[in-house]
């Protein structure tokens, strides 16, 4: 079943009297528990398709639906209950809240949503990326791949149902970048997340099952897609 | 390299430098007309403060010499020794000018009461005397006169310019007068403006060798055959001291060793505080002057600061950005020092122009009696100053912001220090917004430090206007009973007797033609002579009061040797006065009050025994006394650790009394006598008439008239009444003394002890308009004019004059507290602004893992919250204890002044509300861009 589709999503931006279409015309789905690497050259417009998925820009015009449910019909808080819900991001500069140890920026969806935190499945997430030791640090005191795992684990804490990651290992060196890759499969494949990831990166690409062609805003390869269920309006 | 290579690559250097701080300059123009005006308003209200003192002193100053002149001093008879010698002693400087008296002008033809002299002054008493021409013009020709305004009223005479007045003179010989008078006709070609009624205010002087002349002749007249013109001299102290140098080279010359006896000269000079002021006071004034500049200073010192360190919050990457390629630290500081000069050349005219233009407003609205005069030692003062402040008080951020790592143009490097060094536990349950406002100000302390200091001195002095503001506002609205006052000063008497008891008063024409003027509705006159009551009994119910000193020579702690010594020699005068006067009795000098019949039934609540019948009084049968049933005695320390006994005529019973005394002297029905004794002589100084001998002893004077009357008492009268003083219903100054007598003018008149009037109360039917005060001013003025030593006081100017001073005064502490309130919201906004500023990449983040605008706007409320929380807390604390000090140890009226609580807590809410609305739309112009837009790197 896919739980997330786009229809005929666009997104142009103006930049003084010239407008740029990064994304044009794109429908797309994805399915429950799939491993996808949207990859392109720079400036395709892969991050800014990302980011629409994923409720952090609104499209120019088209549609994105989350189970059914067109995505930019909600409001505000209504996308951000969404996001620390079902979905978690992992970005190419991390972006921790620099104010906050490590714990606790993992603890900020659970938190947000006002909910009791499961130690249980935290302290396994917490194991598994390897943060023992970490967790009273600010993000200042971590490396750039303690940092990661960090946003992985944030990403995961509210057990969403999808991970939008974004350059993951951009930042990190190979060694490293191949351990935060396999963390994300793991966690896909272990709970059923599905992983829509961006890269400019082929050997990173391969590791998904799926792999979009981005190019000049346009998919211009989808090698194993489902075809795209129209949603009835 | 040679040394022309040298000097072009240093000009190259500056020239670059230049171009970079003039680059800055034109790129951020916003920024930097931000700057601008938090410069130029905290400039502005440095300089108006400044101004608007400077004009005040102006006008005062000015005020003065219109009213006394501009010489420092007047020296009388100038042509006797000592005084030639004094002149000489290098006192005054060389450019004094002489007025040469020729004759003493007598209104009534026979005495020398109310008149004045008439001379011919040189140019240059002319102008340092200030006699400026109000209509026609100065004598040129012999038989010509110039009058003050008020003399033609002294005169009582309607003469206009062109008229000839026909007028009794008494020609000084240079001993004395001569035998006879003459009359002489004078044209009247000039009206001047007047001098001898200020001057002779406290101090009516003797004619010819102690006077202020208020007649101008022309330089062509000559004295009368046999005359001898007594020399005036008017002229300025060469310096400072010059006073004190006279005063003592006089003493030098002379037996006298004190002032008490009147001293051949008088000093006019414009002094800002009052030879009697204690030094005390006028350090208290200076200090509290010196207080408020530097508080304003100060301000405007933070307001630039505040601004400053903002404006190069937000350029600390770009000020790491030169530094990474290659700016030296000096470098930095010369870039930033000449665009802070920059910014100080353009705001600094700015801010004076605007402040000239508020202070000549104000001052035009405030009358003609202020003078904008632009000074222009303070403007260069406030613009070299201001310039200096400018640049000081930006020093202190520049030298923080040269110093900024080059590695910031990449990074925060300052906050990752501070972190490194936080000592920080994860929390493992926290509310997000909460823990987030913690985290920043554990990270963000030193810069909430400033904030605190600045909001609590804002709620301190906030308070303090408050506190102040309602004794001030209730001074303001003081009603004084009537509207204009007549009153006579120059009234000569003591213990002893009345001198010069004769002497021209406030008459009953004058009173009908007060009555007469538009829009007067009531005239109450007070007439007030001393008596004696002659008793065989007098207890410590009457001798505690001060004014029976000289019954029994006895002097309170707070006499030092001399003056115990001076008190027995008083007893001794007064036992020597009992024998000389034929008093078998003792007496008791005390004062006799007649005020108008319509008045004598409003004392009625103030009775204790007996009853007031009006027909009596009038009769002179029965007399009303003050005598208290009982007061209390008790004891308070003076500033020198010497003891005064106090007494008060309410009872208080939380008061230690170290003696109660009851009425054991005077009882309604009782048969009183009481005695005139006067002298008709002149006094040799009017205010100080006694006279001493070699040893001491006080000369008794062999010409006075003694009247004895048998009177009843009808009642007898409490000093108070409820909440009402007895001294609410007399306008004459009331020394709140037991045995004071009350009757009406008829009963004085009836007991042959008749006087003119010492006051003349004048009520309005209504408030007047501009032109009637001006009318009824110029009328009363001419009345009062009419008798040597009667000035007639506007309340309703002095009202007025005192409610300008308090509004304004409430105004500018109002202004200040806004400049302080303006410093402080944006020394808050800008700190937030700049943590959400460096914080949008923390809100995207947030926002990307599912926070709502509200959680971020949270997080930002509780560091508001936090930063205020502090400052109010310490600033309502010291505020509330500094007005209980005030309350408790410093006597200043303010003991029914409510203590300021729920006033600086508005402040502060409201203070909050404005910064908080700010937070929210710094908030929500970040939140309006997409998460995307926020997180992503520059």
């Amino acid at each position: 079943m896919q739980i997330l589709q786009c229809q005929n999503l666009c997104k142009d931006y103006t930049i003084g009297e010239n407008i740029v279409h990064a994304i044009r015309d794109i429908s797309i789905g994805f399915e429950q528990g799939e491993i996808c690497a949207v990859r392109g050259p720079s400036g395709s417009g892969k991050s800014t398709l990302l980011h629409m998925l994923g409720g952090l820009e609104y499209p120019t015009s088209g549609n994105v639906f989350y189970q059914n449910e067109d995505l930019y019909a909600y409001n505000d808080n209504q996308l951000s209950i969404l996001r620390r819900r079902r979905f978690g991001f992992v970005f190419q500069a991390y972006n921790l809240v620099q104010e906050l140890t490590a714990y606790e920026n993992i603890l900020l969806p659970v938190l947000l949503d006002k909910k009791k935190p499961d130690k249980k499945y935290l302290t396994m997430l917490i194991e598994i990326l390897g943060l023992e030791h970490r967790l009273d640090h600010l993000p200042s005191a971590l490396s750039g791949g303690q940092q990661q795992r960090v946003a992985i684990a944030r990403a995961l804490a509210n057990k969403p149902a999808i991970l939008f990651a974004d350059e993951p290992t951009g930042n990190l060196d190979g060694k490293t970048g191949r351990e935060v890759l396999s963390l994300l499969k793991y966690a896909s494949k272990e709970m059923g997340v599905t992983l829509i990831m961006v890269t400019h990166d082929l050997h990173i690409a391969e590791q998904a099952e799926r792999i979009i062609l981005l190019e000049d805003g346009s998919v211009t390869d989808d090698s194993g897609r489902r075809e795209v269920q129209q949603i009835e309006s | 390299m040679t040394a022309a290579e040298g000097r072009y690559s240093k000009l190259r250097a500056d020239i670059s430098l230049t171009s970079i701080a003039f680059g800055n300059f034109r790129n951020r123009r916003r920024q930097y007309l931000l700057l601008t005006v938090a410069i130029m308003l905290a400039l502005y209200f440095v300089t108006t403060m400044l101004l608007f003192a400077s004009t005040m002193f102006t006008s005062l100053r000015e005020r003065h010499y219109q009213r006394f002149g501009e010489q420092d001093i007047i020296f009388f008879d100038a042509a006797r020794e000592p005084m030639t010698e004094l002149l000489t002693g290098g006192i005054l400087t060389n450019d004094y000018g002489k007025a040469a008296i020729y004759g003493y002008v007598m209104p009534d033809g026979q005495s020398k009461a109310n008149g004045f002299s008439v001379a011919v002054f040189d140019e240059k008493a002319l102008a340092l005397a200030r006699k400026d021409v109000l209509a026609g013009r100065l004598p040129e020709r012999a038989g010509e006169i110039a009058l003050e305004q008020s003399m033609l009223a002294r005169l009582r005479t309607k003469a206009e310019l062109g008229d000839t007045l026909a007028l009794t003179l008494a020609v000084p010989d240079g001993v004395d007068f001569l035998d006879s008078t003459v009359q002489k006709n004078y044209k009247l070609v000039g009206i001047i403006s007047d001098k001898l009624i200020y001057l002779d205010e406290w101090n009516s002087a003797l004619p010819v060798y102690r006077d202020f002349p208020a007649g101008i002749l022309s330089p062509a007249e000559e004295i009368t055959a046999g005359g001898k013109a007594v020399i005036n001299v008017y002229g300025r102290y060469a310096d400072s001291s010059s006073f004190k140098q006279l005063l003592d080279l006089y003493f030098a010359h002379t037996e006298q060793q004190n002032e008490n006896r009147g001293l051949p000269f008088e000093d006019t000079r414009y002094v800002l505080f009052a030879d009697d002021s204690s030094g005390e006071d006028i350090i208290i004034t200076y200090v509290f002057l010196i207080i408020i500049v530097f508080v304003l200073v100060l301000a405007a010192c933070l307001g630039i600061i505040n601004a400053f360190t903002s404006n190069l919050e937000a350029r600390k990457q770009q000020l790491g950005l030169l530094r990474a390629v290659g700016a030296t630290q000096k470098q930095l500081r010369e870039i930033l020092g000449r665009e802070t000069s920059l910014l100080a050349l353009f705001s600094i005219p700015l801010a004076l122009l605007f402040s000239c233009l508020t202070v000549w407003g104000l001052t035009k609205a405030m009358g003609e009696s202020y003078i904008f005069r632009l000074n222009a030692l303070v403007l260069l003062g406030v613009a070299t100053g201001g310039f200096l402040c400018v640049r000081l008080a930006a020093s202190i951020p520049l030298r923080a912001a040269a110093k900024v790592s080059p590695m910031q143009a990449i990074r925060n490097v300052e906050l990752a220090r501070i972190m490194r060094r936080s000592k920080i536990a994860s929390e493992q349950h926290f509310d997000v917004p909460l823990l987030l406002a913690k985290r920043s100000r554990t990270l963000y302390q030193n810069k909430r430090l400033g904030i605190t200091a600045m909001l609590s001195v804002t709620i301190v002095l906030m308070s303090l206007v408050v506190f102040f503001a309602e004794p001030l506002l209730r001074e303001a609205d003081y009603h004084y009973g009537s509207d204009y006052y007549l009153r006579r000063n120059a009234r000569s008497y003591d213990w002893l007797l009345e001198y010069d008891f004769h002497a021209p008063g406030i008459t009953e024409q004058d009173k009908e033609d007060a009555a007469a003027l538009f829009s007067v509705k009531t005239v109450r006159g007070e007439k007030v002579i001393r008596l004696k009551l002659l008793t065989d009994k007098v207890t410590p119910y009457i001798t505690n009061g001060w004014n029976f000193a000289y019954l029994t020579g006895a002097a309170d702690g707070s006499s030092n040797e001399a003056g115990r010594e001076w008190r027995l020699k008083e007893q001794q005068s007064y036992l020597a006065s009992k024998e000389k006067y034929g008093y078998k009795q003792d007496y008791l000098t005390v004062d006799c009050y007649a005020i108008d019949y319509e008045n004598i039934e409003k004392l009625a609540p103030f009775v204790a025994a007996g009853s007031i019948n009006p027909e009596k009084l009038a009769a002179g049968k029965e007399i009303l006394i003050v005598a208290p049933t009982k007061y209390g005695v008790y004891e308070v320390q003076n500033r020198d650790g010497t003891w005064s006994k106090r007494r008060d005529f309410i009872i208080d019973p939380k008061e230690n009394y170290t003696e109660v005394y009851q009425n054991d002297m005077f009882q309604a029905g009782d048969t009183l006598t009481i005695s005139l004794l006067y002298s008709d002589a002149e006094p040799a100084q009017h205010g100080s008439p006694q006279q001493y001998d070699a040893d001491g002893s006080r000369i008794l004077p062999d010409d006075v008239v003694r009247i004895d009357r048998t009177v009843t008492i009808g009642a007898i009268l409490e000093m108070t009444a409820g909440k009402k003083h007895l001294y609410e219903f007399f306008d004459s100054f009331y020394p709140e003394e037991v045995g004071a007598l009350v009757t009406t003018a008829a009963g004085l008149q009836a007991l042959g002890f008749d006087a003119p009037y010492s006051t003349l109360a004048i009520t309005l039917s209504e408030s007047p308009d501009a032109a009637t005060e001006e009318y009824l001013e110029a009328n009363l003025s001419q009345i009062a004019s009419r008798t040597a030593g009667v000035e007639m006081v506007s309340l309703v100017a002095r009202t007025r004059e005192k409610k300008r001073i308090v509004y304004g005064t409430l105004i500018a502490a109002t202004a200040i507290i806004i400049l302080f309130f303006t410093i402080c919201a944006s020394m808050v906004n800008n700190a937030l602004s700049a943590r959400i500023r460096a914080g949008k990449r923390e809100i995207g983040t947030i926002r990307a893992v599912g926070a709502s605008q509200q959680v971020i706007l949270s997080s930002y409320l509780w560091q508001l919250a936090a930063m205020f929380g502090w400052g109010t807390i310490i600033g309502m604390t010291a505020e509330l204890a500094l007005c209980l000090w005030l309350q408790k140890y410093e006597n200043i009226g303010l003991v029914t002044t409510v203590l300021p609580t729920w006033q600086p807590l508005l402040f502060a809410a409201l203070l909050f509300a404005l910064c908080y609305l700010n937070i929210r739309a710094k908030v929500k112009s970040i939140v309006k861009d997409s998460i995307v837009a926020n997180i992503r790197e520059l």
